[in-house]
């Protein structure tokens, strides 16, 4: 697809500061990223990646420790979210921009039906007749898969199944028909078949409102099948970003190959598995220089001397290697090394 | 074939359900009904369902961390309900556990080395400086270094301290492994060094794993059987290739076709059940998946005849009155309101022959 000219959303050197004992770690250090009008965009990552916190950054719903350092900008719909503060943050969070997490349970309030849970998200944002909102609820309660949704709304979170919450918060999301959706995870916690009706529901939105969606995921399987542009990162950064078909095709960088090539996936046998060795970098203890060297089959003097950028490898794609600009080491090295164990 | 490790006929555990505000045993749950099954010497064997078939609680009722209802484990010829105590115990040391979190099961206190040697005591195999030498060996074959033994689990990454798990499962020489999610919590970089760790251990040990998961990628690629569960019964169990090429039960074909597949070109078919799993509290009578069944000879019959599990192709057991061949004939099946003659189906077959071509090298 061409993308138009503005993004929805513009991600600027986002950086977040977290105070520790004796000093602070930058568990994001420099995120840019752009969503696109009616996109779906996978930000992947592992544990630890920072791919969590850029999300929250996002919506302003860092803990109390955690700060956005200045000259992060989050641009949305002409405004900077990243200067806006909580009452103005609020009208955007719930009303322009969706967001649903992992966990169903604890997102829900237990002393509140669903359905009223659904009609309050609507009520928040408008002045709206109290059985018009929960006309509403109940109407979007049905589109996101609940079958008798009139007697579900009159249900509690606990009444229902990790799924139907799931669907639930779905609906908390999208009843007020945002630009946006940021998505963290939103499947993790639910079986395989529950996560295929929900990404279902994902592209949906995308197809019949035009949502964008920013969804967070560490599961390349769920990335290919639902996402037009993907961006990976490590330890605080992106390494990676591309179209889906081409990420897949041919990773640019090793980080980005090595997790393909470590998937176990159909007709691949009992082979031994590549694997990426050592584990990833825990905040405030990044590696100088190229952050995946010591992990990297490819590194060699300069990875570690020098950070690489995040260099532009044209056709939309952006690598944070050396060997982008180095393309005959780069053919050198052009499949992923396998078999290496920690 | 030389006799099974495992052999389980007819396994049923129940948990009590109560009620009210006296808590008075009100009903039950049979979180486990009819599971037959056995597990060759060398083999591992899968156990995947979703959250609700019963999958963990079958592992757990055949090392008899769990008491059976009903049924028999024999393991190595030996009826484990017959043993007392003391002999369970003796046996135990031959069949070992690993966690999915591990995290949880190691005791933050210990140390790794008092983790991993705990076993080595127990069990009366090595004590002392013996005990730290066979710990230093196990470690090092987990692919960790000998010093990690003095240090203790919140030291570790999620990737240590599973390798920690599977080094205190080793120590006591099982032959036997029931292997609890021991992936889902890692990462995917880490997760295929664990794999891998595990493929290898059972090629260097003889070791027999039954391999209890939800990542059906991994079970392709780790299990040389599989079996699927649904509701708390065996719904199909079958050589991996088999399973995953030419899928019998509906339920199983539904699952397979909703793995996400880490290839965007890949064409996608996919059969979107409707609803939720019913509650294990409460299973529809007759075959326990007919209410979200797309089985197009689905009828009355499947309401209300319980589907044996039969051999449908050489080593290839379904349970699935409308996927022939079955026992059920159809003079049975009318008699129970069947209608429809059975007719095989494969819904799913180009998918996945075509998902294949691909992906592999």
């Amino acid at each position: 697809m061409t993308a138009p000219a503005e993004p929805l959303l513009a991600l600027r050197d986002v950086r977040v500061r977290i105070p520790v004992a004796g000093g602070a770690i930058v568990p994001v250090d420099g995120v840019s990223l752009d969503v696109h009008r009616g996109e779906i965009v996978a930000l992947v990552g592992e544990s630890g990646s920072g791919k969590s916190l850029t999300a929250l950054a996002i919506l302003g719903l860092l803990d109390a420790t955690a700060r956005l350092e200045p000259g992060s900008r989050v641009l949305f719909e002409g405004a900077d979210l990243a200067a806006l503060r909580e009452p103005a943050l609020r009208q955007v969070r719930g009303r322009r921009i969706g967001m649903v997490f992992q966990e169903p349970m604890t997102a829900l309030n237990p002393v509140l039906t669903v359905g009223a849970q659904v009609a309050e998200a609507v009520t928040a944002h408008a002045r709206v007749p109290k059985a018009e909102a929960w006309a509403r609820a109940v109407a979007m309660l049905a589109q996101v898969g609940i079958a008798d949704a009139p007697a579900r709304a009159r249900q509690y979170p606990h009444e229902l199944s990790g799924g139907m919450r799931q669907r639930v918060l779905l609906a908390i999301a999208l009843v007020n028909a945002p630009a946006l959706l940021v998505a963290d995870e939103p499947t993790t916690a639910l079986d395989v078949t529950i996560q295929a009706q929900l990404l279902d529901l994902l592209r949906a939105a995308q197809r019949e409102r035009g949502a964008s969606v920013l969804l967070v995921t560490h599961d390349l399987g769920v990335v290919a099948e639902t996402a037009q542009r993907v961006v990976v990162l490590y330890a605080g950064q992106v390494v990676e970003e591309a179209p889906v078909a081409a990420l897949f095709a041919a990773p640019l960088h090793p980080y980005t190959a090595g997790l393909l090539a470590a998937m176990p996936r159909a007709g691949g046998g009992r082979r031994e598995l590549a694997t990426i060795p050592g584990t990833v970098p825990t905040p405030g203890a990044w590696p100088a220089g190229c952050r995946f060297a010591p992990r990297c089959p490819h590194a060699w003097a300069r990875c570690t001397a020098e950070a690489p950028p995040l260099h532009d490898a044209g056709d939309g794609r952006r690598a944070r290697c050396h060997l982008v600009k180095e393309p005959a080491r780069r053919a050198q090295v052009h499949a992923p090394a396998a078999g290496a164990e920690a | 074939m030389s006799a099974p490790l495992v052999e389980v006929r007819d396994l049923a555990v129940r948990f009590p359900v109560r009620g009210g505000w006296l808590g008075r045993v009100t009903g039950a749950v049979h979180a486990v009904q009819h599971v037959s099954l056995d597990v060759a010497r060398g083999e591992t064997l899968a156990l995947v369902g979703e959250s609700g078939s019963g999958k963990t609680t079958t592992g757990r009722a055949i090392l008899r961390l769990l008491e059976p209802s009903a049924g028999t484990v024999r393991f190595d010829g030996i009826d484990l309900a017959t043993l007392d105590a003391r002999a369970l115990r003796t046996l135990r040391r031959r069949m070992q556990l690993v966690f999915q979190d591990p995290y949880a099961s190691l005791n933050p206190r210990l140390t790794v080395g008092e983790a991993v040697s705990e076993g080595l005591v127990v069990h009366g195999l090595a004590r002392g400086r013996d005990a730290d030498a066979r710990v230093a060996a196990l470690l090092e074959e987990v692919g960790l270094r000998p010093e990690f033994a003095a240090r203790r689990p919140h030291e570790l990454s999620g990737g240590q301290r599973q390798r920690v798990g599977i080094a205190r499962a080793l120590a006591v020489a099982p032959e036997f492994v029931v292997l609890d999610e021991p992936v889902s919590a890692l990462d995917v970089s880490v997760q295929a060094q664990v794999i891998n760790l595990l493929a290898r251990l059972q090629r260097d040990r003889g070791l027999t794993y039954l391999f209890i998961a939800h990542d059906l990628g991994v079970v392709e690629h780790l299990a040389t059987r599989v079996a699927v569960m649904y509701l708390g019964r065996i719904v199909e169990l079958a050589p991996t290739a088999s399973l995953f090429a030419r899928p019998v039960m509906p339920y199983t074909q539904a699952l397979l076709s909703a793995i996400p597949v880490a290839d965007p070109g890949a064409p996608r078919e996919r059969i979107v059940l409707a609803g939720e799993p019913p509650s294990p509290a409460a299973p529809p009578p007759g075959c326990v998946f007919h209410p979200r069944c797309h089985h197009p000879a689905r009828d009355a019959a499947c309401t209300r005849l319980v589907p044996p599990l039969e051999e449908k192709a050489p080593g290839h057991w379904a349970a699935c009155l409308k996927q022939p061949p079955t026992r059920v004939d159809a003079a049975t099946q009318r008699a129970a309101g069947g209608t429809a003659a059975p007719d095989f189906v494969l819904p799913i077959a180009a998918l996945r022959s075509r998902g294949r071509a691909g992906t592999a090298p």
